[in-house]
């Protein structure tokens, strides 16, 4: 789990909101540097550098998918919780190279749009909203579930 | 075949995982031991943990006489995978053991392992222990299928197929007999065992 609650601030946890809380540093590492550092949400964060890797001790998913769904983490010293409510309709995507975050893989993917959510750090939730964004052509929150997802090297033929 | 729009007009209806072990003491003879296992992250019914196991296909013998059972974490999950997806597919819609299922609720569920290499499920119901194992794993292919290729040949598939050539059911401890066999999906000549991650059903619009 990465949090960026002081994206614009080059330091980590606790002089500042930025970590990640890992049961793999190896996937963890490729994760970032092949994919959420193209994310254009997340490239050029100072924050993405400076964060605190910390090892998890627990990691619990609750909920249904029907109205909400929670993620809580917990690394020493740190309990770490994302919260969405007011959940969409499942919808699929299947998004090419043109499209994708990452600008070089085709992605296979279940989304569901939360109209509300939450990031809370040792109980203290973080401050701001979800706002709209257009995706993929539709007006979209900025919180979402994605499940199933898969991402595909294209073949070089 | 990317869409016009990469949303897809279709209505998701249900995505989870879906590995499976097919046993055969004979090539040629019917399937000897049957495992599919549901881990399902969205449906109808909610989420939740289903295995079927058959370890006599061709019989009707209920529980505890046999262990023809359908496992699971929510009866309503377990009863709709098994109307809607199970008894569509040709390879267990004519199974007398399918016709005498014991639904059992589930104690405890984990998997272990890496799926590079040699992953498991473990599974703890009533008086039984199963371990499920996928050795011998390939490379993953990704694979969108339209209805007409599916067994059910309703909906559409997303999925990511991993070939185990190495599998094995276990019941409290007891291996059980037989062997994977060759199929074909599609086109892709794989085996009766199988990770099947990142499944995702979608009814065409």
């Amino acid at each position: 789990m990465i949090i960026l609650g002081d994206p614009q601030n080059a330091q980590g946890f606790p002089d500042a909101r930025n970590l990640c809380i890992t049961t793999n540093s190896e996937l963890t590492q490729y994760l970032v540097q092949d994919f959420v550092s193209r994310f254009p949400s997340f490239r050029s964060q100072p924050a993405l550098e400076a964060m605190t890797w910390l090892e998890a001790e627990s990691h619990l998913s609750d909920g249904d998918m029907k109205t909400s769904w929670t993620e809580t983490m917990t690394a020493s010293g740190c309990e770490a919780k994302m919260h969405w409510a007011h959940l969409g309709e499942p919808f699929a995507v299947e998004v090419t190279p043109k499209d994708c975050a990452t600008g070089i893989h085709d992605m296979y993917s279940v989304f569901l749009e939360a109209r509300s959510a939450s990031i809370c750090l040792n109980g203290e939730s973080l401050s701001g909203n979800v706002c709209e964004r257009v995706f993929f052509g539709r007006e979209m929150s900025t919180a979402f579930l994605a499940v199933s997802e898969t991402w595909v090297l294209p073949s070089a033929t | 075949m990317p869409l016009s729009s990469p949303i897809h007009p279709g209505q998701v209806v249900w995505t989870g995982e879906n590995p499976g072990i097919l046993l055969k003491e004979d090539p040629d003879g019917p399937f000897s031991a049957i495992a599919l296992f549901f881990r399902i992250y969205l449906s109808p019914k909610g989420r939740g943990t289903v295995l079927l196991l058959l370890d006599s296909p061709e019989e009707q013998r209920t529980f505890p006489d046999g262990c023809n059972v359908l496992l699971h974490d929510n009866k309503e999950l377990a009863e709709y995978l098994l109307e809607t997806f199970i008894l569509k597919l040709p390879a267990f819609a004519a199974l007398p053991a399918c016709e005498s299922l014991s639904l059992i609720p589930m104690e405890e569920c984990r998997s272990e392992g890496d799926p590079r290499v040699r992953y498991s499920e473990i599974i703890k119901a009533h008086s039984l222990e199963i371990e499920l194992v996928w050795d011998g794993l390939g490379t993953p292919t990704a694979l969108e299928l339209p209805a007409e290729l599916t067994g059910g040949k309703e909906n559409e598939l997303y999925t990511l197929l991993i070939e185990s050539t190495n599998p094995s059911i276990h019941i409290n401890g007891q291996r059980l007999s037989g062997s994977p066999v060759e199929r074909v999906q599609a086109g892709i000549k794989t085996t009766t065992a199988f990770l099947y991650f990142s499944e995702t059903w979608i009814r065409p619009a």
